[in-house]
């Protein structure tokens, strides 16, 4: 209810402001708000045009070379620019794009990427369970390698998770999908 | 015994419900607690370390004055006899975990339930805070979140994130240190392996001094909980009230003389 009533409140703020009123309006994250705004092409524009279409559908490279601790951990991680910089050294140094990761390698600086794919607090989702089971990056994350702006191919909530979960559930173990609320809320 | 169709048949002929145990039984996990009173000195690490581990917020003097402080564990003191021969006497209350818990039927919105593993599970982000859970519970171990929680300054700075912060209008008690069974599971599916027994244990568990508190797992035996869970010693707190607590007290030996 007091999250319905905030969520209102900040409705009713972002009409009666413009946007600049409205971006500078403080307003806290609460935390029974969607984290994200990405659902659905187009995603946002990134500091770098980084072409998944390139890397993942021409390239082959495996989505864990620069994602590797979705197998091992909690979050599937960004990779930092010393991953980027491996191999685009040498790589199409001339691109525009590519002088762009330079600039910001050469200055020591992170590169503020746009994050498309977040849960809200109280939700926690584990990445290296469901790479252990097997579970494929695009069933989640959809075919990065069709998406020229990454954005998140569908809305994801509760019911979505639970859709699957259920056609997974045989008995509660943790190699099979459970569908208790302690497996994510606590 | 897993629960069959064919175990449920022959139940059906018998002519009863299969027991809380036997609809638990398809899964090989039961949380408990054994709390050895005979060990505990009443230091209180326990509260200090669950406080810090589950993000359990502080509420200043005036709140605690009318009762709302939160502890999801708390040590219990009890003076007996008089000058000079006195004695205190300890027992850290946590939530039971009851297997039969009174305040799993009161909520409304099934914010509160028991899971498969034998915990009490609470839902924060489904709870409406109608507090009926709080009023019904026998031990006086859920704690109502009456205002935005706030912890003084370090304190915020040590926030766990695998823990939810729980806003304004919620229930909370103790998880059994859920984060910690998970984040174990985890990682024994990342290695491909099932929980090894005694891999990590809960929070007020692990910071006790003299190790009055054992966590585990009833229903392996290679948990070292199973050597004492059984003892002599042992009693449930209000076992008459019919909860069916998980946690089991060890009672404190009597020095003769």
């Amino acid at each position: 209810m007091n999250a319905i009533l905030r969520k209102s409140l900040f409705a009713a703020t972002n009409l009666a402001f413009t946007g600049l009123l409205g971006a500078a309006f403080y307003w806290p994250q609460m935390t029974h708000d969607r984290k994200t705004d990405w659902v659905g092409a187009p995603g946002p524009t990134q500091p770098i045009a980084f072409y998944h279409h390139v890397h993942v559908a021409e390239l082959h490279i495996p989505c864990a070379y620069c994602h590797w601790t979705a197998a091992t951990s909690r979050v599937a991680n960004l990779p930092p620019e010393e991953v980027c910089w491996g191999c685009h050294k040498d790589i199409s140094v001339t691109h525009p794009q590519i002088k762009i990761l330079r600039s910001y390698y050469m200055a020591d600086q992170p590169i503020p990427w746009v994050r498309i794919n977040e849960q809200p607090g109280y939700v926690h989702f584990v990445h290296s369970t469901h790479v252990a089971a097997g579970v494929p990056c695009a069933s989640c994350h959809g075919n990065v390698g069709a998406m020229y702006t990454v954005y998140q191919p569908v809305e994801m909530n509760m019911g979505w998770c639970i859709t699957c979960h259920r056609k997974l559930e045989t008995k509660f173990h943790p190699k099979q999908a459970a569908v208790d609320c302690y497996t994510c809320h606590y | 015994m897993p629960l069959t169709e064919k175990r449920l048949q022959e139940m059906k002929k018998a002519n009863r419900m299969p027991t809380l145990e036997e609809e638990s039984t398809p899964y090989e996990r039961k949380w408990a607690i054994v709390i050895d009173l005979d060990r505990c000195t009443g230091c209180h690490a326990c509260e200090a370390a669950c406080s810090m581990e589950n993000n359990v917020p502080t509420v200043g003097p005036e709140q605690a004055y009318l009762g709302r402080m939160h502890q999801w564990i708390r040590v219990e003191r009890y003076w007996e006899g008089s000058y000079p021969n006195v004695k205190a006497r300890f027992m850290p209350v946590l939530c039971q975990q009851c297997d039969n818990a009174p305040c799993e039927p009161v909520c409304p919105v099934y914010a509160t339930y028991h899971n498969p593993e034998g915990l009490n599970a609470m839902a924060y982000n489904r709870c409406v805070g109608t507090r009926y859970c709080g009023n019904n519970c026998p031990y006086s171990v859920r704690m109502f979140n009456w205002y935005e929680p706030i912890w003084d300054e370090p304190l915020d700075q040590q926030l766990n994130p695998d823990v939810t912060v729980r806003e304004k209008g919620v229930m909370e008690k103790c998880s059994f240190c859920i984060q910690r069974i998970r984040r174990a599971e985890e990682k024994a599916d990342a290695e491909g392996r099932d929980l090894a027994p005694d891999e990590f244990t809960t929070a007020c568990a692990a910071a006790c001094p003299p190790k009055a508190i054992t966590f585990g797992n009833v229903k392996d035996s290679r948990w070292s909980i199973n050597q004492i869970y059984n003892d002599p010693r042992r009693f449930r707190l209000l076992e008459e009230a019919g909860t069916e607590p998980a946690v089991v007290y060890l009672k404190e030996v009597e020095q003769d003389g």
